[in-house]
């Protein structure tokens, strides 16, 4: 049989939960009382919920048809499609990455700029234009008007220590 | 009595006091747009400001701003996915897939207004509770805490939406996420896996950002275009249906606004819980319960009637006893403080007039922040015509920023992160991801008050009263939402 990403994430579901009951077991009684309460039981669904994946697929699984002329197009289009969530989830990843290693202020510049002019295909002009819009919005209303004290990413942190001494 | 009311309102008109009022409605307004930077942001900024100003001038700045930041946070909920504060949480279900289905200008005129109504309908009923406070506050305890935790559970059944198993599942999950960092009776860490940052346990604010708004910005990458290809009717004739839907509505209103009053009152219980119950209320009774979920207004207008209510309820606690009923109110303790007043049953005699001021500030800038978003709503609403491409890195940046800001923990970004892509996985799969929230939000307060009431009272705590009335609605519910089910099925 072959594991659809459906299968995967349900089976996910169910490792998490059994590493949750597991954990739990390591506890005190009064500690472990209220996980095991509700994770034993919901680990008990998880695993029916996957069981009855599995089996409904199979049950409405339809032979593959010889003659039908579109059959070969959906896997590549299954494939591009894989693709294009790959592309999102490592602009998502490089967001959070930079946020922490660049801080919030490089990275609204770098990852809308980024994001605008390479994933998207928008002119320059746009780009840099909505780019420095959001630094200004993040620079005016959050840290000069609101005075949050946003994060200046661990590479700025080390500089500064590096070179100004605190 | 009357005289005092008089007075308080007179002050609220009273220069500079209504200046002041502009002011915070204003910030709040702002404040409340910004995901992760709510209402109790707004008044911890706004304290040190009030040191030398009156009393009057002092709570009508805080005030002002605080009462009207959930009804900003309701803009980005519904145009973006992105909740600007935990209780706007419950307005996503229904908020966003009606912008989904073009109808981004009615679900702003509705969330606005209804918000606005439940807002003057909790100052009143603040009133009204100022003369028997006393004894409806103490009749809460934590069997009641409790009991009342169960009901919300129960609603995870109820809003489930077409799988009750993975329903249940993901509401579970959420109920096991609630229970991660330290124990509240032993202190023994739970599923911290020697990260101190998990200590403090998972907050929800990061989790609904994930699981809502970087998912959904996720689809849109993956999927390209806007949010929505159409604007079903034009903007501001949506924008007024919203409202007259709303007015349509009233005795939905009404009760969802009633609803979060009485959970704003009762200490320990938290705000937050009020739209979820407003939404599960407003899911069970109303006929359209099978649109819910996929653009019902009247998901909008329950949790939006309860959200500004329950600050009026929140104010009783708060000034009758000096308990605070929610962290917002936590904050207002201290600007008392500030002021040299003393909370509790003096102020009732001594300072009357200011708690009628307090509740008439909170009424008129509900209604002048609806008035004032009501104007921009038709503009708001081309948001989601807008190219994808521009919202992604956007929606994306506010994510992170309203993830760090929630504790100015970077533990927060990794959360909204993972929750991203578990959101994602969720919404691809189509497991329901509004019970994982309902779940996070009521473990602690569940967990917390099942220990407590059995200490306190063995198991005789089922026994009491309200107890028991609670328990009869925990039953009817779900019996309800079987039999409903059934006949789908």
């Amino acid at each position: 049989m072959k594991l659809s990403f459906r299968h995967i994430f349900n089976l996910s579901v169910v490792v998490l939960l059994a590493v949750y009951v597991i954990t739990a077991m390591g506890y005190n009684r009064q500690a472990r009382l209220m996980p095991l309460v509700i994770s034993i039981p919901i680990l008990i669904l998880a695993i029916w919920q996957t069981v009855l994946d599995f089996t409904a697929e199979r049950k409405f699984k339809e032979p593959p048809s010889k003659t039908s002329a579109r059959a070969p197009e959906a896997p590549a289009a299954a494939v591009g499609e894989v693709n294009k969530e790959l592309r999102v989830y490592l602009w998502v990843i490089f967001m959070f990455v930079s946020l922490y290693l660049v801080g919030f202020i490089a990275t609204t510049f770098l990852f809308t700029f980024l994001s605008l002019k390479v994933r998207s295909g928008f002119s320059l002009k746009s780009s840099l234009g909505v780019s420095v819009g959001s630094l200004a919005f993040l620079y005016v209303l959050l840290i000069r008007g609101l005075h949050v004290d946003l994060y200046p990413g661990v590479i700025t942190l080390a500089l500064r220590k590096a070179f100004l001494g605190y | 009595m009357f005289e005092a009311a008089l007075v308080g309102f007179l002050k609220v008109f009273a220069w500079p006091a209504l200046g002041y009022m502009f002011l915070g409605i204003l910030i709040g307004l702002v404040v409340g747009i910004l995901p992760g930077v709510g209402g109790t942001f707004s008044l911890a900024v706004l304290i040190p400001f009030t040191f030398k100003m009156d009393s009057s001038s002092a709570f009508a700045l805080l005030l002002g701003a605080h009462a009207i930041s959930y009804t900003g946070g309701a803009i980005t909920t519904i145009l973006l996915n992105t909740p600007g504060d935990p209780p706007n949480a419950a307005t996503l279900f229904d908020g966003y897939p009606m912008t989904k289905k073009g109808e981004a200008g009615r679900a702003l005129g509705a969330a606005l207004s209804s918000s606005a109504v439940g807002g003057v309908l909790g100052a009143i009923f603040l009133i009204m509770l100022i003369p028997v406070m006393r004894p409806i506050v103490l009749l809460f305890a934590p069997p009641e805490f409790f009991m009342m935790a169960v009901v919300g559970i129960a609603f995870i059944a109820v809003i489930s939406g077409k799988s009750l198993l993975k329903g249940l599942i993901a509401g579970g999950f959420g109920l096991l996420l609630g229970l991660v960092g330290l124990d509240m009776s032993t202190s023994m860490e739970r599923f911290t896996f020697g990260t101190l940052f998990l200590w403090d346990g998972i907050n929800l604010v990061p989790v609904a950002l994930g699981l809502f708004a970087v998912a959904e910005m996720m689809e849109v990458a993956v999927e390209g275009g806007s949010i929505t290809e159409k604007i079903v009717s034009s903007e501001i004739g949506g924008v007024l249906r919203g409202i007259k839907d709303t007015f349509q509505r009233l005795w939905l209103v009404f009760r969802c606004a009633v609803l979060g009053n009485i959970i704003g009152i009762i200490p320990g219980i938290g705000g937050d819980v009020a739209c979820f119950f407003a939404y599960g209320h407003a899911k069970q009774t109303e006929k359209n319960r099978d649109d819910f979920g996929n653009g019902a207004v009247e998901g909008v207008i329950a949790p939006q009637s309860a959200i500004n209510a329950k600050e009026g309820g929140a104010l009783v606690p708060t000034v009758a006893f000096g308990i605070p009923g929610s962290a917002g109110m936590a904050i207002l303790l201290g600007a008392f403080y500030i002021q040299g007043l003393k909370t509790g049953p003096d102020m009732l005699s001594s300072n009357l007039w200011l708690i009628f001021s307090m509740a008439w500030t909170v009424a008129l800038a509900n209604i002048i922040g609806a008035i004032v978003c009501i104007a921009l709503a038709n503009r708001m609403a081309r948001v989601a015509l807008l190219d994808g491409g521009y919202i992604f890195p956007i929606v994306l940046l506010l994510s992170g920023i309203g993830a760090f800001c929630t504790r100015n923990a970077l533990g927060d970004l990794a959360v909204t992160a993972i929750f991203g892509f578990v959101g994602y996985g969720m919404k691809k799969y189509s497991w329901p991801r509004p019970v994982v929230i309902i779940g996070l939000v009521l473990a602690r307060v569940a967990e917390k008050n099942l220990l407590l009431s059995l200490r306190l009272f063995h198991e005789t705590f089922l026994l009491r009263p309200i107890t028991i009335l609670l328990i009869l609605i925990v039953v009817a519910t779900l019996i309800f939402t079987l039999r409903g089910r059934r006949k789908q099925a």
